[in-house]
């Protein structure tokens, strides 16, 4: 059976986070944008008239007031991300961490949402937010640079570097055995050997730093 | 970070000399709490007075229910890092009057309450302290609300 476009809509008074939150729903395969707010008035009365599947919500929302949209308070992305999943029990809300600017630009293309969950947080797909069962729909959000080689398919550095030490290595023992060139393939291999030392490091720092 | 030097950042304790500040780090455990979960909830009595470590928490007052409208929460603070939560274990009558939810994954040093109140009725030098303290931490609350209603005073053009 055909799985249907889950539909999103985001909220963030911050341009890069909303850029960010942009990202995060275009990489997916079965998401769409169907509307974007700037304030929690906004975004109320967009999930009220568009009732969308998911609601992405940056934690630090303003209210406004009048109509020059006067921000009254920064820190209302909580109480609407709650009246949200209150007043429509069937829409998943995220609540997203806040983000300075800096970070939400240095995560804009390999951003991933993930749940915080006791000392880590978890990755998750907006597609998946139906079989996680949590009462009443509330989800309180991160978001983490992308895992090395995950649903993008795309290989990182470390482990091309890797793989290119290992093929170095490969091609060191084929020199050594044809007797021709062993002197310098025994050099080849050691070079192979450091390449492949360089992308194991690599692999353990980006392990780390997750 | 020992218990001690996290109280010695926090405001409410930063005047106390080291035993003191030793006497209150023994009244004080750390807890953890998950992103979501809620700290402490309005009208439940005052056992903790929490210093933030880690996270942030939101400070809620729930508006009364109206009619055919569900529950409203509002969010009148956000407590952070080095920050109090629960100043009411230390106030008459020892009930919280608002609602605490992490906002991240949090760890908070909790400070019992009741202890914490006969360590500030024995030893006067300490009472004092904090309740200076205590008394910065309310009068910025205070000007945040004076701020705001200036703010709303303007905008209805009341002024």
């Amino acid at each position: 059976m055909k799985q249907q476009n889950v539909r999103v809509l985001l909220a963030s008074e911050n341009l890069g986070t909303r850029t960010l939150m942009r990202h995060i729903v275009e990489n997916e395969d079965k998401a769409v944008i169907v509307a974007e707010a700037e304030n929690g008035t906004r975004a109320l009365n967009l999930a009220r008239n568009m009732r969308p599947d998911v609601a992405i919500i940056d934690s630090y929302l303003p209210y406004v007031a009048g109509i020059d949209n006067i921000p009254l308070s920064r820190i209302g992305g909580l109480d609407i991300a709650q009246s949200i999943s209150e007043e429509i029990p069937g829409m998943r809300v995220v609540l997203l961490n806040s983000l300075n600017t800096s970070i939400a630009d240095r995560l804009a293309t390999n951003g991933l949402l993930c749940r915080e969950s006791q000392a880590t947080c978890i990755p998750f797909k907006l597609g998946d937010l139906s079989s996680i069962n949590e009462s009443p729909g509330l989800i309180f959000a991160n978001v983490t640079p992308q895992q090395e080689s995950t649903a993008s398919g795309k290989t990182s550095l470390s482990s091309k570097t890797l793989l290119a030490g290992i093929l170095t290595i490969i091609a060191g023992w084929f020199m050594v055995l044809t007797m021709f060139l062993a002197v310098i393939g025994a050099y080849v291999i050691a070079a192979g050997a450091v390449i492949s030392l360089i992308g194991l490091a690599g692999k353990l720092v980006s392990k780390l730093r997750n | 970070m020992t218990a001690k030097q996290i109280l010695k950042d926090c405001v409410l304790f930063s005047e106390l000399n080291e035993s003191e500040l030793d006497t209150i780090a023994a009244l004080s455990t750390e807890k953890h709490y998950e992103a979501g979960s809620t700290m402490f909830s309005a009208s439940d009595s005052a056992e903790e007075l929490f210093v933030i470590q880690e996270g942030r928490v939101a400070v809620q007052m729930n508006l009364p229910k109206s009619a055919g409208q569900s529950n409203r929460r509002i969010t009148v603070d956000v407590v952070t890092k080095r920050e109090i939560a629960g100043w009411s274990a230390l106030i008459e009558p020892y009930k919280y009057t608002f609602t605490a939810i992490c906002m991240q994954n949090t760890t908070a040093l909790s400070i019992n309450g009741t202890k914490a109140r006969w360590v500030l009725r024995d030893n006067p030098k300490i009472g004092y302290e904090v309740m200076k303290g205590l008394t910065k931490v309310l009068a910025a609350g205070l000007n945040d609300t004076r701020q705001v209603l200036i703010s709303e005073r303007l905008l209805t053009g009341q002024e």
